[in-house]
């Protein structure tokens, strides 16, 4: 870690679900400080509020009660088009299964975020190439994602979520969907991302063959954080 | 981002086919059935059209040209003493069985015009002159006519060909162009005192009287002199041919069942292009998510659809108005059915494709605000 500095705080954030009659309480007075230039992974059992804990980071879904700040911005109190024009400036994301758009071409698909920065398509395209040259997918630029292997398209969704080079990234079981080494392979670029660019970087697993690259590991059980361990 | 929503619409094949030939047929049958019903009021008014007159006087009973129910002979010198109207003509209409060369018959429309003036005549000769008709058991027949009154496939009849007319010799001195009437019947003109040999003594003969308003007077200044100092019922051309036109809506099932294979058209294309439409877009949930979590807005993402739906709806529109205006070609050719396609039908159904589309777009757009993109880390 190279910096102390916080780039997530959250702070007693609370939230619940109805589910027919009764209340879930996917998240139950969590707290926990992220900081600049870390690898942070949130690991635990299924309904343990991870996949929550990410949606609110990634300011996708709103707290209950409690606050989150992120960068000094206050998530928690943020109208929903604030909220979309956050999610824009400040936040990359990686999924599970790719979600690369397959009508459009790696290139395309890596060029959308600056297409909704509204910069000019024939320029997006460019910078795209030049970002999929760092992932060593140039050669794939004009491919269909179906063309790829799991590996090179999840290098294409992480392409995608670093091309408006955003301060925080946020994963869901980035490598759930692929083989050990190329899980591995895929985390090694994230902690290079992590380290090089002094960017936050999220990851919820249940991998437990990549917890080694993790800054530190968060475990959740039930709604709340039990344990944080570097 | 409208080229990505564009390349996620037209990447979906099947979808995409079956939404533009939705449209496509939707905006074809729109704008066939639309048009013959045209070209069938266009031929209901067809005397009106061939005539050229600014004023129609009728009987007061009379809604409609194609309605001739006579007037007196002193009508006329009625109308003609008004003081708003410069001239008043006759115009007599009937129909006359013709003997084609051949030895066949026909129905024919005469239509009987003033000698003197020759007001009425057709407006549009093709060969001859309208003079010609002035010589004693001389006709002038449409383009129509020379065809069908010749009976042999191909051939046409020619200036000085004869054909008999209720047993009466009548002698081809010009062909003109007209519009075709409702019933088919091809047209024959003739002078006033010409027609009283072909067709059958009645004790009034006059139908119509067409006049034109005195310089600097308008249609309908002199039409309300004409029906004030008269008593006859008096149309300006424009409002004779709207007045015929309703007859036909009120009195003729024609709409209807046009209206009907319209609104049909309009149906199916709704439905199918809105269902179809909703579920690319259900399809394509977790796909505007991830975009939603990307940062894009429902303002942007709303205004994907309305490129994605207004494209494939204006594709559909194109292709669709080709294939009618290639039938109408087809048909006009043949003049059968008849088929009109004015300006105004081609922005109709423009209007009708669009708002196929926009429907189609409000339709899924609710399920695109309404997605949560904290949803795609959920799949």
């Amino acid at each position: 870690m190279t910096t102390k500095e916080k780039s997530v705080i959250i702070e007693n954030a609370y939230k619940s679900y109805s589910s027919g009659n009764r209340q879930v309480h996917a998240l139950a007075d969590v707290s926990l400080d992220i900081y600049k230039g870390e690898l942070m992974m949130i690991v635990g059992p299924s309904g343990s509020g991870k996949t929550t804990l990410l949606s609110v980071i990634g300011g996708t879904l709103r707290l209950n009660s409690g606050s989150i700040s992120i960068f000094d911005n206050p998530l928690h109190s943020m109208t929903p088009e604030e909220l979309t024009i956050f999610r824009k400036k400040h936040i990359g994301f990686i999924f599970q299964q790719f979600h690369l758009i397959p009508t459009l071409t790696i290139a395309e698909n890596v060029a959308i975020p600056l297409l909704i920065h509204k910069i000019p398509a024939e320029k997006a395209i460019i910078q795209a190439e030049e970002m999929l040259e760092h992932a060593q997918l140039f050669d794939k630029a004009q491919s269909l994602p179906r063309e790829l292997s799991g590996g090179e398209q999840q290098r294409a969704a992480i392409a995608r979520a670093l091309i408006t080079e955003p301060e925080l990234v946020i994963c869901d079981e980035p490598t759930s969907s692929l083989d050990a080494a190329t899980g591995k392979k895929i985390l090694e670029i994230l902690r290079s991302i992590t380290h090089n660019t002094n960017r936050s970087v999220i990851i919820v697993t249940h991998d437990s063959r990549i917890l080694d690259y993790a800054d530190r590991i968060a475990e959740m059980s039930d709604g709340t954080i039990k344990e944080v361990h570097d | 981002m409208f080229r990505i929503g564009l390349k996620m619409l037209f990447g979906n094949t099947s979808k995409c086919i079956i939404l533009l030939s939705a449209l496509t047929l939707c905006a074809l049958l729109i704008t066939e059935q639309s048009a013959i019903f045209c070209g069938i009021m266009r031929w209901s008014t067809a005397l009106l059209e061939n005539s050229n007159a600014k004023i129609w006087v009728v009987n007061p009973q009379v809604e409609q040209v194609n309605q001739t129910t006579h007037l007196r002979d002193i009508d006329l010198y009625r109308v003609r003493s008004v003081k708003n109207v410069k001239w008043a003509m006759p115009l007599s209409l009937t129909v006359v069985q013709a003997k084609t060369k051949k030895g066949s018959f026909a129905q024919v429309q005469l239509v009987g015009i003033d000698a003197s003036t020759l007001a009425g005549a057709p407006r549009t000769m093709v060969k001859g002159s309208q003079h010609s008709m002035l010589q004693p058991k001389t006709v002038i027949i449409d383009q129509f006519a020379a065809e069908s009154l010749c009976q042999k496939k191909g051939s046409k009849m020619d200036i000085g060909d004869i054909f008999e007319i209720n047993d009466t010799e009548a002698r081809v001195v010009g062909i003109c162009k007209a519009q075709r009437h409702f019933f088919n019947h091809p047209f024959v003109y003739s002078t006033c005192s010409n027609t009283l040999q072909y067709r059958p003594k009645q004790r009034r003969m006059l139908n119509f009287i067409i006049a034109e308003p005195q310089d600097g007077i308008s249609a309908q200044e002199a039409v309300r002199e004409i029906r004030k100092e008269t008593g006859l019922k008096a149309y300006s051309e424009k409002d004779f041919f709207w007045s015929t036109i309703w007859w036909v809506f009120e009195n003729t099932g024609i709409p209807i069942a046009i209206g009907t294979t319209v609104l049909l058209a309009l149906i199916v294309g709704l439905c199918v292009s809105g269902q179809t439409f909703y579920s690319f877009v259900i399809e394509n949930l977790p796909h505007f998510g991830i975009l939603k979590a990307m940062g894009l807005s429902n303002k942007e993402l709303i205004k994907i659809l309305f490129a994605q739906a207004f494209t494939v709806g204006l594709c559909g529109y194109g292709i669709g108005m080709g294939l009618a205006s290639f039938f109408g070609w087809c048909f006009l050719y043949n003049e059968m059915p008849p088929f009109y396609l004015p300006y105004e039908l081609i922005f109709i159904v423009l209007a009708a494709t669009v708002s196929i589309c926009l429907l189609s777009v409000l339709l899924a757009a609710q399920k695109i605000t309404s997605y949560d993109p904290g949803e795609v880390f959920r799949q």
